[in-house]
């Protein structure tokens, strides 16, 4: 893989599937407290 | 003192860390104590931070004792190779225990799915820590070699061959064009995720923006240890690529000290009481304005450190 193509997937995919996964863990949690408060 | 003492100092702490913390989590689990939990999670994380020094001061150590007669480069490779395992189980296990930490602010509990998870990954590590530790004791320490391992014939003269799995991973980010320029530029993507939010949150304690609450930012902390998780995984394969870089540079030696006493402030803020009480329009207690302002200079400290590697030290 060249330099260019190589650093762009790779820091394009990392960033994308960790910031997935915070996103995601902020999405549930938030829904959680929603349902705790609407108890 | 130097890397040969430090290494000797924090060695036994991942292990024995480990076992105290997973005790801890364990009897937490049997008994269904929340104080309990949280008390293991802080063990488990702290550790997992002191498993970072530790594993950096061991190429200082090695350097100091490879040339000595009777020691074994594939014996301290393998070693070097099994610490880097274990380390990197330890610290998904810090992450996920901080994530605990983070959860029960936010929903007075921790999720089934997180508590499996931590339970598993301290399981798994502490194996894992048991193994470099046992091999790390057979280096110096002949009479546990002979019963355990097939590798204690070999001597510093008989093996030259770099073969451990940190000097492969080295190799692989090092001779690999494009794995170091992405490590950086993630490395720099995580402390702009960090550094910003530290910034927002230590700016609404000092008194900036008094409207919003401190728990609306707290629900921007995963933002930040994320970007802390990409750097401390991009920071170690810059390390093992190579360590000599760092083993010998005082701005490095600063950087990590600062490191772990910005990941203490950090547990304030994510786990006590006094700041995830200050609601709209109120004024911050004197120790959350300290703590506020102590994580600004820590972090910008380690920013500085890091951006100093090439100038006060032997970097690059």
């Amino acid at each position: 893989m060249s330099l260019v193509l190589g650093t762009i997937v790779m820091v394009s995919g990392a960033t994308v599937v960790l910031g997935f996964v915070v996103w995601a863990i902020d999405r549930s949690t938030a829904r959680q407290e929603r349902h705790g408060k609407s108890e | 003192m130097d890397l040969t003492h430090i290494h000797l100092l924090l060695n036994h702490f991942p292990t024995i860390g480990y076992i105290i913390g997973g005790g801890l989590f364990a009897l937490a689990l049997i008994t269904k104590s929340s104080d309990l939990k949280r008390a293991s999670l802080v063990v488990l994380l702290g550790i997992a931070l002191i498993a970072l020094p530790t594993y950096m001061s061991g190429n200082g150590a090695q350097d100091a004792i490879k040339s000595l007669p009777g020691i074994s480069k594939s014996l301290i490779e393998e070693h070097e190779g099994a610490a880097l395992v274990g380390i990197a189980f330890m610290e998904f296990t810090g992450a996920f225990a901080w994530l605990g930490l983070w959860q029960f602010r936010r929903l007075a509990r921790i999720p089934d799915w997180n508590l499996a998870v931590i339970l598993v990954l301290t399981v798994v590590s502490l194996g894992l820590m048991i193994r470099a530790s046992n091999l790390g004791g057979e280096i110096r320490h002949a009479e546990i070699r002979a019963t355990t391992s097939g590798t204690s014939e070999t001597t510093a003269t008989a093996d030259t061959e770099s073969t451990g799995l940190a000097r492969t991973v080295g190799s692989f980010v090092t001779d690999t064009k494009w794995v170091w320029p992405t490590c950086e530029t993630l490395h720099f993507i995580g402390l702009t995720l960090l550094l910003g939010v530290v910034l927002i949150v230590d700016l609404r304690v000092l008194g900036l923006m008094k409207g919003v609450s401190f728990a609306s930012l707290h629900r921007l902390l995963p933002w930040a240890a994320f970007g802390f998780g990409v750097n401390v995984i991009t920071g170690m394969l810059f390390f093992v690529g190579i360590p000599k870089q760092y083993t010998g540079n005082v701005s490095f030696y600063v950087k990590i000290a600062l490191v772990m006493l910005a990941g203490l402030n950090a547990l304030y803020f994510t786990v006590l009481e006094e700041p995830w009480a200050l609601g709209p329009g109120e004024d911050a207690p004197l120790t959350a304005k300290f703590a506020a302002a102590s994580a600004m200079v820590l972090w910008i400290g380690v920013l500085y450190c890091g951006s100093m590697l090439p100038f006060l030290g032997n970097a690059f």
